[in-house]
Formats: structure tokens, sequence, C-alpha cells
């Protein structure tokens, strides 16, 4: 873990040493995740996608008159849920997971800087780290269980539904803490003056390696899909 | 607790594996849905000692040599799904063959561990020693389940100091609500009412679940309820989160959880079971020991102790493989209050008291006696 710090440490020194145009920016969001996971040993099951937080140091250093090598350092929340449907509805399983994480992006300016809106697109790839996660639900408890007879005379099984929430304990045989993808995306920046801009990015994240090491002691994949959109606040060194 | 409520039709019992074709190319096929039924559904790959992985690849080869069209190749395929299960820890673990050629077939690898053990015993029909310590007026009768189970229960004083209370299955709140008269209802009437009033002189109440295979799970706070008058904790049950092996919720607390007008017993209670308290039973045991001034006299109950529920209602529990075989395994892992997981162990007691069964033959049961003289 330190290591992988001290890594991304390193690549931000780099970028800092180098003569070219530097730009540090403080960029907060919005994650909304749409994992690829496979349920299909769950009957009535569907999986949800999952809103979360996203904040990230934003480094960008210009390497030529359109291009510039961005590092975006930060906290990314990747949640999502499974929800049970039909007679099973009410059952659900939510995680949500937070990951340190640390894309590298090319970025490529769309228009000349000749006004105050610039647009740029920009892709790369991102490591990940799974720092932490929380596990919420409701599942029946098994214990909690009446009977009763209906209108009809058949009897019914009556669950009383348990609410969880508990930190998830990582286990090695399952939990795969490192996760690498590429990325993709825009933004649009809004200069107040030569120094200071406002920034609007929406991001795609795919990850490339599941959360849950290979089956079968962890089931099948979860591929982490997230769409980021922050906004940022930028200034120029 | 949430407060929210679910229902259920018993009847929803249905496989939850992804759907499988009709009927399998060969017994290779058979084995593949097994070993990978048992990656999802089996609760214990976090205790169980069995290497899985190791199954597959000793097996695998062994069933693709054999040929589902021939009988005796068939029996042969049952002797492998025997050997690749027979280390498996859940209690509740068995086999039942529904292919035409196998129905006479079952794997149940608790008994087939627990047979050749030096204290071994085969189960007793306790209440031909018991009614014979009952003074005069006790109650006892029987029901039959809408599974068409026999369940007996028995009620009454002893020496006017004690009520005891016995059943041989847990199907009472089913009978109770029956629309048919049935003997249990007389029993379990005798019982809440002794409870309520609790006579003057009943210095304890014995819970005797000796030979008991279990049963409904509703009957935990239906029985014990009545006897607590704040919600009980007496343990943690977790579930699979999703398919894999290890892929676990969170461990949520268990309870049993007391009846509208229930009244806290002030007498102590002594809780009778042997190697034959299964499931529920043990269930039953392990909630009396969590109460205050409680004792459990016996033999180590049978080591079945996560429950079982519905198919369809987890991520894990009971399956079926083709048109072959039915699974029927815990649906829950349930760690005891103290922290401890006692599946395929059995839960021990704080007083043993070996079988006896030349004594029982002759009327005497010594863990009954044994129970009766901590009150003296």
């Amino acid at each position: 873990m330190y290591k992988k710090i001290f890594s991304a440490a390193a690549l931000v020194a780099c970028l800092l040493q180098t003569r070219a145009q530097l730009s540090v920016a403080a960029e907060a969001g919005l994650s909304y995740n749409m994992p690829d996971a496979d349920i299909s040993n769950m009957t009535s099951a569907r999986v949800r996608p999952g809103y979360g937080y996203a904040f990230a140091l934003n480094f960008s250093k210009s390497i030529s008159h359109h291009f510039s090598l961005q590092l975006l350092p930060g906290v990314q929340q990747k949640s999502f849920s499974i929800r049970r449907t039909g007679d099973l509805k009410g059952i659900y399983m939510e995680q949500r997971n937070t990951y340190l994480q640390l894309p590298l992006l090319l970025r490529y300016r769309l228009n000349h800087p000749a006004g105050k809106v610039y647009y740029y697109a920009e892709m790369g790839g991102y490591y990940a780290y799974w720092l932490a996660g929380r596990e919420i639900g409701e599942i029946p408890d098994i214990f909690g269980i009446s009977s009763r007879v209906n209108s009809t005379g058949q009897r019914q099984e009556v669950f009383q539904l348990e609410h969880y929430s508990a930190a998830h304990h990582f286990d090695d045989r399952v939990d795969r803490r490192d996760e690498w993808g590429w990325t993709a995306g825009g933004e649009v920046h809004y200069g107040f003056n030569k120094r200071r801009e406002l920034s609007l990015a929406i991001r795609y994240y795919q990850s490339l390696t599941s959360r849950q090491k290979s089956a079968p002691a962890s089931g099948s994949g979860q591929y982490d899909r997230v769409w980021n959109l922050s906004i940022g606040y930028i200034i120029v060194l | 607790m949430a407060g929210l409520l679910l229902l259920f039709a018993c009847s929803c019992v249905k496989s939850r594996l992804p759907a499988l074709p009709a009927s399998p190319g060969s017994l290779a096929d058979v084995f593949e849905a097994y070993w990978n039924g048992m990656n999802d559904n089996y609760l214990y790959w976090d205790i169980d000692t069995t290497d899985w992985d190791r199954v597959h690849t000793v097996y695998k080869p062994l069933f693709a040599a054999l040929n589902q069209d021939d009988p005796a190749d068939l029996r042969k395929a049952v002797g492998y799904f025997r050997q690749m299960s027979g280390g498996l820890i859940d209690g509740h673990l068995s086999i039942q063959f529904t292919h035409p050629l196998l129905k006479d077939s079952m794997i149940y690898p608790a008994l087939n561990r627990k047979l050749p053990a030096p204290d071994f015993h085969s189960p007793f029909p306790y209440p031909r020693a018991d009614s014979g310590y009952l003074d005069s007026g006790y109650v006892s009768g029987g029901y039959v389940t809408t599974d068409q189970d026999r369940v007996f229960a028995m009620c009454g004083t002893i020496q006017r100091r004690c009520l005891y209370f016995y059943c041989d299955k847990f199907a009472l709140q089913e009978a109770f609500g029956s629309n048919q008269v049935n003997g249990v209802q007389q029993v379990m009437r005798y019982f809440f009412n002794n409870i309520k009033t609790m006579p003057p002189g009943i210095r304890s109440v014995i819970i005797d679940v000796r030979n008991n295979a279990g049963g409904n799970l509703v009957d935990l706070n239906f029985l014990l309820g009545a006897l607590i008058s704040k919600p009980l904790a007496f343990g943690y049950t977790r579930y699979k989160g999703g398919n894999g092996r290890l892929n676990y919720t969170p461990w949520i607390a268990a309870y049993v959880m007391p009846k509208d007008d229930a009244r806290a017993l002030t007498v102590p209670i002594i809780v009778l079971a042997d190697s034959y308290s299964i499931s529920m039973a043990e269930a039953t045991v392990m909630a009396v020991k969590a109460m205050p001034n409680s004792y459990f006299i016996g033999e180590t109950t049978w080591g079945a102790t996560g429950p079982v529920s519905d198919g369809a209602l987890y991520n894990d529990g009971p399956f079926s493989v083709y048109n072959y075989f039915s699974v029927y395994t815990s649906s829950a892992e349930f760690k005891y209050i103290d922290g401890r997981i006692y599946e395929g162990k059995g839960f021990s007691p704080d007083i043993p008291v070996p079988f006896d069964a030349a004594g029982l033959l002759n009327g005497r049961d010594r863990q009954l006696e044994k129970a009766l003289s901590l009150l003296q």
C-alpha cells in the first residue's frame, strides 16, 4: 500500500519538475456505478446502479500546444446493489466501496484558447486500490418468522426483514483490492483570468479486473463501470 | 430490526440454480452441476476442511468415464458422490436421489460419520420411560402435519414441583392453529396455561427435546416466546451474499421474540437433549441456554445448527440437480452467542449424562433424574 502511494507521489513530482505549463485543480463530484456483475444463480434478482462521491486533485502538464498529461489522485466511491424482485421485493444488498484512485490521462484541447471557454477530450488508464467497503441491506431473518393462515385458508409464513449495515471485512481469498482499468471523458473549462479556471468534467471508468478473485472461490466477476461528473477549481502555475 | 414484513406461501420451494437443461448429456454434467451447486449453495466453505477444488480434479475424470445409461455406472456414481461429500460438515447435508433407478439411494454424511462412534446409539422414544415420572393429569397427544409427519408432545408436572414438556418434532404452532382437533393442541394449552399461572410449588421447567429431529423454525418463538418478556439474543446468522464459495452477508443477530402477553420465567429452566436433537431442537437448546438460570443436561447434540428454509429465499440452501437428486443443506450459517460455530460438532451439555438404554427399557431415565436432582 505505502509503495503504491510512494509511486503515485513520485509520478506527481515528475510532472511538477518538467518545464511546461502546469496547473493544479481540486475536483469534487458524483459517481454513478453500473457494475457488470454475474448474478445468474439468483432468482428474482436485479443488479442496480449506485451513486457515490468522488474527489481528486488534478495535476495537469502541457506537453504540446494541444496535448497535456493529467494525473488525478483521489478517492472515488463505487456503489451498487442487488435487489430482489417479485415476491421477494424488499430484500436487497448494497455495497459502497471506496477506492483510492490514480488515473493518468492524455488530454487534447479541442479549440484554440481565444475565448474564455475551452473544450477537452481525454483518455487514459487508471489504477485503484480498494480502501474500504460497507455492506448495507435487508434480509429475511430466518429465526424472525411467524406463521398465519390467510383468508383462503392457505398457511403463510411471515418473515421479519432484518436491516444490516456493516463494514466490509476484506478476505484475501475473495477480494481483489487492486483494480486496473481504462478511462475516457471530456472537460469544459471557463477561464476567469489567465490563472484561474472553473472546470466541468465527465469521465467514464471501466475496470478491466474483477473486484472478486477468479471463480470458483469467489463466484463470477464483478467489474465496475463508473460515470463520474465533477466540477473543479484550477490554478495555473 | 426493519419494520417491514414479507409474506411467503409455504409451497414456494424451488431450485435457485441457473436453469439447467431438462436432462444432462452425461454423468459428468451431473457431477459439474452438483459441484457448482455446492460452490454457490453450501455455507461452510469458510470452516470446512474439504478441498473442493481437489475434489473436482480427482472426480471429474472418474465421472467422465461413466455411462449414464448403464445401471452399474449409476450405482458407481452414487458411490462417488458419497465419497466426495463424506467430509462436508453440514449436519443437515443429505442427497436424496430422484432418478428412477436410484430412488432407494440416499447420502447422509453426518450419519455416516456418527455410525462408527463408540457412543453411537439408536433413537429412543423417551415418553415410554418418562410418562412414568409424570404426576397424574398429564396430557399427551399427536398431530399429523401437512407434510404427513407425525408429531408427539407431552406435558405434565413431576412431583408437583417441576413443569415438564416434551416434543419429538417441531410443528407445534401448526398443530395448535389447525382446524382439526388434535392432541398437540391440548398439550400446548396445558403448557402455556401453566407457564402463565405458574402454580405454587413449581420450582423449575424442563424442556425435553431428546430424539427430536427438528422442524418448523416458527416454533422457536411460539414455544420459547412464552418464557421471556424481552427479545432474547442467542446467536448470529449469515447467508451467502451472492454466488461463489466465500461471498457472505455480515453476521446478523438472532433473537427469540417474546409473545405479547408473556412474562419472564422466574424459575430455573432445564433443557434435555441427546445426540438425536437436531436442527430446530438444537436451536431450542441454545436459546434456552442463553436464558438466565438455565441448564443443559444430556448428550452433545447432532450438530446441524444452521437452519434450513425456502431454496428461493436466500442465495444458498437446498437445490436440485437435474432429475437426479435434490440436495438438502443449510440456508444460514449459525454462530452461537459465545462466538463459536457448532456445525458438525454439536452443542455440549453443561452436565453430560450418557444415554442409558438398559435403564430406559426398565423405565429409568438417568438424564431426567439428573435434572430432577438439581432441584433438591
